[in-house]
């Protein structure tokens, strides 16, 4: 069996960085949009309670609301690198599958 | 150094996974999208409702309490499948806390009745932001998984 390891692992390598990069863009984006609409929203709730428009009792339960708001955002970001970095993986499998199987002479991967 | 690191998690989780495909996170789940997509439509409803201007006592709780225990039921339903699907804890805990919130959309309405009135515009544009974008997020994820494996 003539598998070369280097070989296996800048194939890999490769595949597994193509992949996270091509991710990273929309999450970051995303993150960001999402961030500022929250981040306006609870300004525009702390304006209404410094100016008496808004009860105490109201802005806590809309800053509750806010605050799972961001974190269900900063889940989405976390499961989208989770996809990425499974991507990643499956990539660089698919990466060295010919040259594994060729080199076994079956159908290993 | 990576490099070598990556090439060792990929041949652990090779012989881990045999042939298949590593799963990190859970498979997409239709019935989750167009019951996420569902409640969502019954919130912006009351919403839309809310923000034309209803009067009293037509914008009490007490006119609404069917439908947020229908929206309830069904994000407790969702709740409970989520949690049975496997590699699923992101959006299972995303559901939670929509459940939360709107346990809390449910409260504010409730202090505005408390309080001999009904919820303001305002109360309707940040509340509208807060669940926009908390559907929106559990819904890109959703779908993100779909996609994720259906490239190439």
């Amino acid at each position: 069996m003539s598998v070369k390891i280097r070989e296996l692992k800048t194939l890999m390598v490769s595949a597994a960085k193509r992949e996270l990069l091509d991710e990273w863009p929309d999450v970051k984006v995303y993150a960001e949009t999402e961030s500022k609409k929250i981040a306006e929203t609870i300004k525009m709730i702390a304006t209404l309670t410094a100016t008496g428009k808004m009860s105490k009792a109201a802005a806590k339960l809309h800053l509750r609301i806010q605050k799972n708001a961001a974190r269900t955002v900063l889940l989405t970001v976390e499961g989208m690198s989770l996809l990425a970095v499974e991507s990643a993986i499956n990539a660089a499998i698919k990466a060295i599958k010919d040259v594994v199987n060729e080199a076994v002479g079956f159908t290993l991967i | 150094m990576k490099g070598s690191r990556l090439a060792c998690l990929v041949i652990v989780l090779f012989m881990i996974s045999g042939c298949a495909p590593v799963r990190l996170v859970s498979e997409y789940d239709a019935y989750t999208d167009k019951n996420v997509t569902k409640v969502q439509r019954q919130v912006e409803t009351l919403f839309t409702s809310l923000d034309r201007g209803a009067e009293m006592p037509e914008c009490l709780h007490a006119a609404y309490e069917a439908k947020y225990a229908d929206m309830q039921v069904e994000l407790n339903l969702l709740l409970a499948r989520n949690k049975t699907r496997p590699n699923n804890a992101i959006t299972t805990e995303q559901l939670r806390l929509l459940a939360s919130s709107m346990q809390d959309l449910e409260a504010l309405h409730r202090l505005a009745d408390s309080e001999d009135r009904c919820l303001t515009v305002d109360d309707v544009v940040a509340l509208r932001s807060a669940f926009d974008v908390s559907f929106g997020a559990v819904l890109k994820f959703e779908i993100a998984k779909r996609d994720a494996r259906l490239s190439p």
